[in-house]
Parts: structure tokens; C-alpha cells; sequence
């Protein structure tokens, strides 16, 4: 029976051809099944091959399930990591949690990040028969939609995308959730073209929450390993996999293990490397922002596995949230009894510690770690003794990077099998990249290793083909290359004189020059050298200088030879991997992008972009006159009223190129141009 | 100077036993004093028995110590590579612009410091910049006189 409000309702949507907004959910065959909170420990269990559940931890699991799938409660999580709130998630997920309608009806949550930066403030509600709406850049508009897409259960207006999870109430991890409609398909892309694993409660969990993530499955292996497996298991385990360092190096884990583990020296430590200095990849930052027990899991199962009874996190000095929530997650698993002493009713003690980085590129490199852990500046010393042999005070350290150690949870709850089931031979498994630059879908994302560019770039980034122009993988010690469909794995990437770096992809159109980009990394290098090697410390600064003359119109052919020598030099002659691939921004483009090279030194700019070698002018048609470009801060444009766009006269020589006429014009009617000096 | 002793001591009882690191408490004492002053490295020398030199030597490594004293404000500019190619040495350049600088980026009348960091890890939002603590992203060069004005009134506010 349809009442009279109703049929008007319909009418009306008829007429006005507006498709109904309810959303109906498909038939609940599965709503029938029992609810999993009774059994979501025991399936947890199950899945990590743990016989006997510790009580306790049963316990925890079952707490967090019922924060995760609350069964008669709506769930709204809001996206709190760095970038959330940097795009102005926090005030307002703190009226919505101070709703009074809300109170035992929705629950709010502070989450990490979900990797699609782009879509922040993204929130995403989460239904009692398990569907979640993903509403991406929330702003006044989707603001009521989401209060009542949680009150109502059904979907309003303005969500970018519906998941569905595989079996209602069910909530593991992103790998539970299977995309029911999308809104926006470039958002269902981002998501579909990757494989979540140790990602996948990114974004979904409150990373403040010790339950949720047990609730996830979190601490399962952990427990495993310690009261069913002996560490020389948990060592064989990580060689089999085959996993590689995430950091840069691609050193096999399993090796560095096996050094610590064989070791005479009772004494052992091991140390999250977070001092995550490569600009443009912040894979680390979000890892610990939004699922910090994770990479705590990580430390605590090399530190089994290696016999070490101390840890340290090394952090970057830039990154304030993340101490923040490593530090609540250590007090929380020392509070549950999983830090300290005899672990859950074992033998094993553990103390793990958090050291803050005062801001330096070269700590990245294990040695030179160590040696600021020591209280002395941190320039590396040669290998070997490799760290594992001899590291922290003379014993032996594993250092393993945060991402690295955060797919080591996962490797052991799953088995070196399933582990190898993504990537290839050589590099398996998968990795986090950033993507970021000139691309619509920013963000970080995970796939298997050696997935193709073409699929990071255009299918998960949303970029059209034509519009890039070179990736810059890597960081500073990456290189950059030419877009084409290459595999992103160790190997590939190596061959095209690049590196996977700890995974940071900046994609660069044809508005970037890339001499003037060497020329920047370049100088970064110089500024972030320790100053021992003498290449590494005075050549690096040469080549930033010939570069410059490049950037300034004022090189000359003979200087190209001598940027290639010097460059070589530089890479043969300096102790650490720092100096060692200082030169690969710059001997990449050299190699694939010779052409922008000889521009340079003819006197143009191919990509419109060094300040001496362009200027500005109007494009006549479409100029309104506004006089919107007057507000030049140093008035290098002079005004005639009346003339229109022909009354605007630029002083090249006052002018400092700062774009500012270009930014602020409405019209896009200022342009730069190159070639031949300005009269 | 005693007083001043006892405040170096606090800051290392203050941290966990485990976290004593010579790199983490010369990172407490820049969190609460806002820069290492040459007293603090004297004291600090004094309080764990390692030389002076030793301690300048690691203060010097790095480059978001600071050893003189920064302004009321503080705005970083991100230089990360995702920054740099959206535009932060315009940024850079248009904050420089307006002000009056020493060195070490810091005006005379001590209202502001204006410095680059490398790299903040928001590269989706580039280009980037730290006000105050605070995160700003896809920020414009054209909007800097604005912000430094904002800026401004807040700090005569606050007298």
C-alpha cells in the first residue's frame, strides 16, 4: 500500500525524471547467516593457523568486532590521517561526533588514510547489513547526506561508492569488501586496479584502537608465532617468501635474519627504519598513521624471530602524528600484555622505544642510523660488518624498513605461499606506491609487484595517456624516465636506471622541465651529503652549478661532457648509496631526455618553465580586461585604460617571472613563452 | 644557570629510559625552548659526560635544529619533489618577497620564521605548507600576501 505522500512523490519524480534515491540492498541471503561476532575470533584463527586462542586475546577481538560491525549501529568513518586533516576533516567529524541524535545510533570514528588523497575529506559509512558508502571531498554539500544515509541506512545523494562486504558483518580487512556500485567510476578504478593486503585496514579501522585491529586479525600471527612456532620457523618463513626490503635497497629480509639470528652475540636488537627522507613518498608516514599496531606487529615478530629483547622505531623529525599514535600504540600493547615482560605467559620480553630524527636524507642508510643512535653524526661507515653482524654498540641489529616489517604479519599469518601468489619470482609480494604530481588521483596505493606502469598511471591514476610526459621514480636517488609500459619491479626498473626507492611516482607533464627538476634533486643531494667523500661532497655541488648554468641560459656544449664525466665520478668514488646514486636524476634525463639538454644550452626552455629563459604575454582574445593581473607584486605591468587587452604592458626586466599574473587571471589569457631574449 | 641545569635534567628524566638518545633530547629541548641555545649544549654536555664538540658536531648534522631563536610564527615550505614541480619555490620566493630575512629566515622584529622543510609526506596535496603546526595544502603563491596578513593581525592581537 502506497500512501498518498508517496504517490505524489512518485508522480513528481516522474515528471521531473529524478531516479528515486533509495537504495535498495541486494536480497539478504546472507542476513540470514548468524552474526560472526561470536565466532570472529575463532575464524580469525583459522585463517592464521593458530590452534589455541590465547583468552585474552579472544576477548579483545571480540570487543573490536563489535566496534567495527556494530549490529544495530550505523558507523561513520571519518579520514584523520595527515592529509584528512590538512584538508579540514578534524573539525568537522568533531561536530558530528557530538551529535546528541547520534548517541546509540551511530558510531563515530577517527580513521587513518585510504590512500585516495585525493577524495579528502573522504568518509565512509558503514551500514548494519554491511554495506559502506564512500563519500569523497565532503564538504557543506554531502554533509546532510551523510547523517542520513547513517540514520536512514540507505543511500543519499552524493556518495562517490557503495562496498559490500562479502559476508555481512563480517570485517577484516579491505580484502572483506567487493564494490556493490560506483557512483564515480575513476574512484571504483583507484580501488580496483590494486591488491590490498597490508594496507587494507588503512583507513578502515580507528588506528587509536588496539581492538580493532585484533579485531582484524591483528596480533594473530604474533600469538602464533609465540606460542606454536620457534623463531628459526619464523625465520625460514620470511626466506621463503622471498621478501625484499621496501626501503630502497630490495636487500632480502630473510638473509638479514639469518645473519642477527646466527650470531653469537645473546644481545640483539632490531630497528624500524621510519626516517622515510625521499621527497614524494610518504608510504611509512600513512603505514604508522593509520595502522600503527601493524608495523608494531612487524617489530615484534623480527624481534621473536631474531632472539632481540630491545626495538626502536627511528622516526623522522617531520613527522609529528605518526610518534603521536606509535606512541599510544606501544602503551596500548604493553597495557594488553604484549610488550614487556613474558609475553603472553612466555619467556620472550620485549621493549621496544621511539627515537626522533632531527631531519637528515643520509639516516635512511642503515650505518649512518646507527651512528645518530649512538649520539654521533650520522655518516655511514663501510660494509661490512653489515649491521646484522655488528650494529647498535657492537651487536647484532636487523633494521628493517616500516613496510617491509609491516608485511611481515601478513607473511606469517598466511604462509610464505600465498605471500609469493602476488609479484613475481624475484620481487613478490607487493608494494605501497605514492603517486603524486601531475595526476588526478593522487594517492598511495598498493599493487603487486610488476604490475605494469600503464595501469599505475592511467587505470589507478586516472591520467591520459598523452598528457605524461616522464615518471620520477624513486626520490632523489630514483631517476627519471621516459612513460612507457614497463614492469615496476626491482629488476625493471634497474634496467631503466631508476630504482623502486621505497616506492615514491611522481608523474611529470610536459609543463615540467626536466633539466631544471636535476638541477633541484641535484642540489638536494649536495645540501643532504655528510660531507666524508670528497665526489660526493664537492662534485655533487659542481654538478649542481653546471645545472644551474643550464637553468640560466648561460651553459655551453663542452659543459654537457663534463656533467657526464663528473657524474660517473661521483657514482664510482663515494662510500654510501647516498653518493652513489645521488647522480641518477641527472644521468636519466641525460640518457632519455638528451633533446632538453641542447635546448638549454640554445636558450630555450622546451617546457616553458626556467625563469631566465622565458616571459610573459597576453593573448589578446582572451583577455576581458579585468586588470585582475595589475596586482603583480612588483608592478612590472603597465595599464592604459581603454585599449582593452592591448593596454597591458609587461616589463621584462622587472619582472620576476613569479606567475603570479598567470595564477591569478581568470581567463588563462597570460601566458609564458620561450626562445630569444625579450626586447 | 641552575635553574637552567635542572631544566636540561628534567627534559632526559622526562623521556622513557630507553629513549635517553643524545639525537632525542636534543629534540625535547628544541620542542620545549623552540631552539638549543649554547647553555643548553654546555649543560647538556655537563649532565651525560660527553664533550661539547661532540654534541655541536651532531647539532650541526642536522638541519631542523636550530640553534638561534626562531620568530613568534614559524611557515615551512615544503621543497618535497611533488612540491617543488607544483610550484614551491614560488611560494618560497613570494614569502621572502614581502619580508625582510636574516639568514636564518627569521625577520628582525622577530615575528616570523619562514624556512623549507624536505618533504612532509602530503604530496597529494602539493604544494604544500606548515603554518604554525598546522598543514595547509594546494596552496597558491598569489595567496601568500593574505596569509602573511593574517598572520599579522593575529600576532598584534596577541600583543
Amino acid at each position: 500500500m502506497q500512501s498518498a505522500a508517496e504517490k505524489l512523490f512518485s508522480t513528481v519524480r516522474a515528471k521531473l525524471q529524478i531516479a528515486p534515491l533509495k537504495y535498495t540492498p541486494p536480497p539478504p541471503a546472507a542476513q540470514q547467516q548468524p552474526r560472526a561476532e561470536r565466532e570472529i575470533a575463532l575464524q580469525l584463527a583459522d585463517r592464521c593457523g593458530l590452534r589455541q586462542i590465547p583468552q585474552h586475546l579472544r576477548e579483545i577481538a571480540e570487543q573490536g568486532h563489535a566496534l567495527l560491525c556494530p549490529a544495530n549501529m550505523s558507523r561513520i568513518n571519518v579520514g584523520m590521517a595527515s592529509c584528512g586533516q590538512a584538508a579540514g576533516a578534524g573539525p568537522w567529524a568533531a561536530r558530528l561526533a557530538a551529535r546528541p541524535d547520534f548517541a546509540d545510533r551511530v558510531l563515530v570514528r577517527n580513521v587513518g588514510c585510504l590512500g585516495a588523497c585525493f577524495g579528502e575529506p573522504l568518509v565512509d559509512v558503514r551500514t548494519p547489513d554491511g554495506l559502506h558508502y564512500l563519500f569523497g571531498q565532503v564538504s557543506s554539500e554531502t554533509h546532510w547526506p551523510i547523517i542520513r544515509t547513517a540514520q536512514q541506512r540507505s543511500l543519499q545523494r552524493g556518495a562517490w561508492l557503495v562496498l559490500r562486504e562479502r559476508r555481512p558483518g563480517v570485517f577484516t580487512g579491505f580484502e572483506d569488501l567487493a564494490i556493490e556500485k560506483s557512483y564515480r567510476d575513476s574512484f571504483a578504478a583507484f580501488f580496483e586496479h590494486q591488491k590490498r593486503r597490508i594496507t587494507g585496514n588503512c583507513g578502515l579501522i580507528d588506528p587509536l584502537s588496539l581492538p580493532e585491529y585484533v579485531a582484524t586479525g591483528g596480533y594473530f600471527a604474533f600469538a602464533k608465532a609465540l606460542l606454536e612456532r620457534r623463531p628459526e620457523d619464523i625465520v625460514a618463513e620470511i626466506s621463503a617468501s622471498g621478501l625484499r626490503g621496501r626501503g630502497g635497497g630490495g636487500y632480502r629480509t630473510g638473509w638479514k635474519w639469518e645473519a642477527a639470528a646466527a650470531s653469537s652475540d645473546r644481545r640483539r636488537f632490531v630497528i624500524a627504519n621510519a626516517d622515510e627522507g625521499d621527497p614524494g613518498a610518504y608510504m611509512d608516514r600513512t603505514l604508522m598513521e593509520s595502522d600503527p599496531h601493524r608495523v608494531l606487529e612487524g617489530i615484534m615478530l623480527a624481534a621473536y624471530a631474531c632472539g632481540a629483547g630491545e626495538a626502536y622505531i627511528f622516526v623522522r623529525h617531520e613527522y609529528p602524528l605518526a610518534v603521536a599514535r606509535l606512541r599510544r600504540a606501544i602503551g596500548d600493547a604493553r597495557g594488553a600484555g604484549l610488550l614487556g615482560e613474558s609475553i603472553l605467559g612466555t619467556a620472550f620480553a620485549l621493549e621496544v622505544g621511539i627515537i626522533q630524527s632531527g631531519g637528515a636524507f643520509v639516516c635512511g642508510e642503515e650505518s649512518s642510523l646507527l651512528q645518530v643512535m649512538q649520539g654521533r653524526r650520522g655518516e655511514p661507515w663501510p660494509r661490512p660488518p653489515y649491521p646484522a653482524q655488528r650494529g647498535l654498540h657492537g651487536h647484532p641489529t636487523v633494521i628493517n624498513n616500516v613496510e617491509t616489517l609491516a608485511n611481515v604479519p601478513w607473511i606469517i599469518a598466511r604462509g610464505a605461499e600465498a605471500f609469493r601468489e602476488a609479484g613475481n619470482d624475484d620481487s613478490p609480494g607487493t608494494k605501497i606506491f605514492c603517486l603524486t604530481g601531475d595526476i588526478p588521483n593522487t594517492g598511495f596505493i598498493e599493487v603487486p609487484l610488476g604490475a605494469g606502469a600503464r595501469t599505475v598511471v592511467e587505470k589507478i591514476g586516472g591520467a591520459a595517456h598523452r598528457d605524461v610526459k616522464a615518471l620520477q621514480i624513486g626520490g632523489p636517488s630514483g631517476g627519471i624516465v621516459p612513460y612507457t609500459d614497463f614492469a615496476m619491479d626491482f629488476t625493471s626498473l634497474n634496467t631503466a636506471g631508476a630504482m623502486i626507492g621505497s616506492g615514491g611516482l611522481v608523474v611529470l607533464d610536459k609543463s615540467r622541465c626536466l633539466v631544471d627538476l636535476a638541477r633541484h634533486l641535484t642540489s638536494f643531494m649536495t645540501e643532504e651529503s655528510c660531507g666524508q667523500c670528497l665526489f660526493c661532497r664537492d662534485g655533487l655541488a659542481r654538478l649542481a652549478n653546471l645545472l644551474e648554468n643550464l637553468t640560466n641560459g648561460t651553459g655551453d656544449p663542452g659543459q654537457l661532457e663534463e656533467l657526464a664525466e663528473l657524474s660517473r665520478a661521483v657514482a664510482s668514488l663515494s662510500l654510501c648509496s647516498l653518493g652513489r646514486t645521488a647522480v641518477n636524476p641527472l644521468l636519466t634525463t641525460l640518457r632519455h631526455f638528451r633533446g632538453e639538454y641542447d635546448a638549454h644550452i640554445a636558450g630555450t626552455c622546451p617546457a616553458v618553465y626556467c625563469k631566465p629563459l622565458i616571459r610573459f604575454e597576453i593573448i589578446p582574445f582572451r583577455c576581458t580586461d579585468c586588470q585582475g593581473c595589475l596586482d603583480c607584486p612588483v608592478q612590472a605591468i603597465s595599464y592604459q585604460a581603454g585599449k582593452g587587452a592591448l593596454g597591458y604592458t609587461f616589463d621584462h626586466g622587472k619582472c620576476t617571472r613569479c606567475r603570479a599574473c598567470a595564477e591569478i587571471c581568470p581567463h588563462n589569457a597570460i601566458r609564458a613563452v620561450t626562445g630569444g631574449v625579450a626586447p | 644557570m641552575a635553574d637552567e641545569h635542572s631544566r636540561i635534567a628534567e627534559i632526559m628524566q622526562a623521556l622513557p629510559e630507553n629513549e635517553r638518545q643524545m639525537v632525542n633530547v636534543i629534540n625535547q629541548i628544541q620542542e620545549q625552548k623552540g631552539f638549543i641555545s649554547r647553555d643548553d649544549l654546555r649543560d647538556l654536555a655537563a649532565q651525560t659526560g660527553q664533550p661539547e664538540s661532540s654534541l655541536e658536531g651532531l647539532v650541526s648534522f642536522f638541519s631542523s635544529f636550530r640553534t638561534r631563536p626562531v620568530g613568534r610564527n614559524r611557515v615551512s615550505v615544503c621543497y618535497g619533489t611533488a612540491c617543488y614541480t607544483r610550484g614551491a619555490d614560488r611560494l618560497h620566493d613570494r614569502l621572502t618577497g614581502e619580508l625582510e630575512l636574516d639568514a636564518d629566515g627569521t625577520s628582525a622584529d622577530g615575528f616570523i620564521t619562514i624556512d623549507k622543510v624536505q618533504c612532509v609526506g602530503a604530496c597529494s596535496l602539493a604544494p604544500v605548507l606548515v603554518c604554525n603546526g598546522t598543514l595547509e595544502g594546494k596552496v597558491k603563491s598569489h595567496q601568500m600576501p593574505a596569509k602573511l596578513r593574517e598572520l599579522r593581525e593575529d600576532d598584534a592581537k596577541r600583543g
